[in-house]
């Protein structure tokens, strides 16, 4: 070869090159796939022909400016394994390279591209219940929408893959056309890490036609997970995430939320055995390290009995180099809230065509909202990766020990947990919040139990409604300033609070009663009010029938 | 009138059992002080001075010109409710017990009830003088303090 050859095959093989990082990686294909509901001739087709998509969302989103589509997803994906288990390193690789996938994305996106914000949250949906669960999406949705964001859900387990395909429709759950979900296959637990990798790449690949959101112009992605998907989280951001920016030239998520996780990580691949698939309590990778920000929010459930969250505890180190994580652990905060509660039930009733029993719990469930605090602290993860805004500080819960030298949360003079990120629903307490499963005597596990102040204890902190009314008030605009309720959502939990209480919207001041300045408890007017006013009236004016011997 | 309401207020002052009633509001509050160990938000009344006034002011002369002035003054116009016991007239007596019933309606048994000896006190006043300023002003002390002290309640 002369040299003027070789100088003609250096710049040839350097032109090749985009190629060939390109060809390092390959994204998946897509399929949309159609919601049949009705036959050609418009007729409404019987629930075993009906083609829609498990876990669609309740409601209208048409009526929102979204649409809901879902997509099957096919590539490959490597299994790993970890290179040095015994010293607890992250550091990973391919052990059995591109075992085919096809699994499903539920795509929630604005119906106009002119009102995207550039963000996506993707949830890796959870798989407890043996079929897909989208808390993220069910709990915070209206911040989502009120934001122009898009929200990717993933089918990610095998279990939950074989469910779709094989159990969705069977005799022991409602009707359904059973084809919809034939193609999906997942034989091996270990390919999640490159189904989120190369689902998230995908989205960010503007121009590729198979990219659900081509021409939206996908700007950053934000991972999320609830439960035990925070487990899976944990995993990829520690193994997964350099991985990416090797692969793709930079990240493929651009920070991450885990909700109300448990405290380990998932295992990289793990065995089929039940039981083994978390690494252990003292493992350190159950902590995350990555360069980009990540926000762990922790419900007091979790604290101790919960997988025993508070040894995966994390806290910003302040170090230069050190992982961008700030930890979040709600006082009174409960895994399942009322609203996910319900509207899980509802999605049960409508997709699977019965809803269980209603657990029997000797106290009312928790009426504090999980959901307004989780959107709040999204919405920050997602200016702290725009903008680098740093997320609000916030205090953890106070944890003890007690007589028998196990550790406790800490509570307050009402039982309540002391410490942490403090909803305003705590701060203006209307009993006692028992949401850690430690103390859960007589309430549901997941739900925790309320046990309400008696009247005098409310009249003791709350003399008047008014004053009630006043607290909430002043705890909701502080909320607001520190980040931890969206302003959007102050009427809602307002109202919700207010609610709760039993009393009356008044404004905080003005009445709407009979003399406009008072009311009893549980906001009914204060019948004697008006009739000592009266009776004074007519006393000061010596009314014959109230003469007063003087 | 001013003239005669400067009189009235030497005559309380100079009172010996109406100063023994203005100080033991505040040795009673001491003890349940110790007792209950409150955290009390000294500046609710700033924050909220409608409901302070409503609750400090408004509740105790209204409840002082229809418990004592129209039920304790009718009461006291039959003979058999003149009968007195340790001071305590029948009246008397039969005011507290309606102040305690009426106090039911809106609140807690326990402070209902705690409402009794002070009811008391003002109705024993309002028998001494044969007028209202000396209810008033104990009712309004006593509210003002036992507010003030133990109440926290959270304004905006």
């Amino acid at each position: 070869m002369n040299y003027l050859n070789r100088g003609l095959v250096v710049p040839a093989v350097l032109l090749f090159v985009p190629f060939l990082v390109n060809a390092a990686y390959a994204l998946p294909t897509t399929r949309l796939m159609p919601v049949v509901t009705e036959s050609e001739s418009g007729e409404l087709l019987s629930a075993e022909e009906r083609s829609t998509p498990f876990l669609a969302h309740l409601g209208n989103l048409g009526e929102l400016g979204y649409i809901e589509e879902e997509y099957e997803m096919s590539g490959t994906g490597n299994i790993y394994d970890y290179v040095d288990n015994a010293a607890q390193s992250p550091e990973i690789a391919v052990t059995e390279p591109d075992v085919p996938y096809v699994t499903r994305m539920l795509v929630r996106r604005p119906a106009d591209p002119g009102t995207f914000n550039g963000t996506v949250y993707i949830e890796i949906l959870n798989s407890t219940a043996r079929w897909d669960d989208d808390p993220i999406w069910r709990m915070s949705y209206p911040s989502f929408v009120r934001a122009g964001s898009a929200y990717v859900g993933i089918t990610s387990d095998p279990l939950t893959v074989d469910f779709l395909r094989n159990r969705w429709g069977a005799p022991e759950f409602e009707a359904r056309n059973r084809d919809r979900y034939q193609n999906l296959t997942m034989d091996r637990f270990g390919q999640v890490w490159d189904i989120l990798s190369q689902g998230a790449a995908l989205l960010k690949d503007d121009a590729n036609p198979e990219n659900p959101m081509a021409g939206f112009g996908v700007e950053r992605i934000i991972q999320t997970g609830y439960s035990q998907s925070a487990g899976f989280q944990k995993t990829y951001a520690n193994s997964m995430h350099s991985l990416d920016v090797a692969e793709y030239g930079s990240a493929v998520y651009d920070g991450y939320f885990l909700g109300a996780g448990g405290f380990s990580a998932k295992q990289i691949n793990p065995p089929p055995a039940p039981g083994r698939d978390y690494l252990g309590f003292s493992d350190k990778r159950r902590l995350v390290d990555v360069p980009v920000p990540v926000i762990r929010f922790q419900t007091e459930t979790e604290m101790l009995a919960f997988f025993a969250a508070n040894t995966g505890r994390q806290v910003e180190t302040g170090e230069p180099n050190g992982p961008k994580i700030r930890t979040y652990e709600m006082a009174g905060g409960v895994h399942v809230d009322l609203q996910l509660e319900t509207t899980g039930l509802l999605i049960r009733e409508r997709d699977l065509g019965s809803s269980p029993e209603p657990a029997v719990c000797a106290l009312p469930v928790i009426p504090i909202s999980v959901s307004y605090i989780q959107s709040a602290l999204l919405r920050a993860t997602e200016a702290w990766v725009r903008d680098g805004t740093e997320p609000p500080p916030s205090s953890l819960i106070e944890l003890g020990t007690n007589e028998s030298n196990q550790q406790v949360v800490v509570f307050d003079e009402n039982g309540n947990a002391t410490g942490g990120l403090r909803s305003p629903q705590i701060e203006v307490p209307l009993g006692q919040y028992i949401a850690n499963p430690l103390t859960l005597l007589n309430a549901c596990y997941l739900n925790g139990g309320f046990a309400t102040f008696d009247d005098a204890r409310f009249r003791e902190l709350y003399p008047t409604d008014q004053g009630y009314v006043r607290a909430v008030d002043r705890e909701i605009s502080r909320a607001v300033a520190d980040g931890f309720v969206l302003a959007e959502d102050a009427d809602s939990l307002r109202q919700d609070m207010l609610a709760d209480a039993g009393i009356s919207d008044n404004g905080g001041g003005d009445s709407d009663n009979f003399f406009g300045c008072t009311l009893g408890s549980n906001g009914r007017p204060d019948p004697t009010f008006p009739a000592l006013v009266m009776i004074a009236l007519a006393y000061l004016t010596r009314r014959k029938w109230l003469r007063v011997h003087k | 009138m001013a003239a005669g309401s400067q009189i009235e207020a030497k005559r309380l002052i100079r009172d010996g059992q109406f100063r023994a009633a203005f100080i033991a509001a505040p040795v009673f509050w001491a003890a349940l002080w110790l007792y209950e160990a409150p955290r009390p938000e000294w500046g609710w009344p700033l924050i909220a001075p409608d409901q302070f006034l409503l609750l400090v002011v408004a509740y105790p002369v209204l409840e002082e010109l229809v418990f004592r002035g129209a039920l304790q003054g009718w009461l006291r116009s039959r003979s058999w409710a003149m009968t007195e016991w340790r001071h305590v007239t029948v009246a008397n007596m039969i005011t507290s017990v309606v102040f305690v019933l009426t106090h039911l309606i809106i609140n807690p048994v326990y402070l209902s009830v705690a409402v009794f000896i002070p009811s008391l006190v003002f109705g024993y006043f309002r028998d001494r003088y044969d007028q209202l300023h000396a209810s008033i002003v104990l009712h309004v002390f006593y509210n003002a303090g036992y507010l003030l002290l133990f109440v926290s309640i959270p304004t905006g």
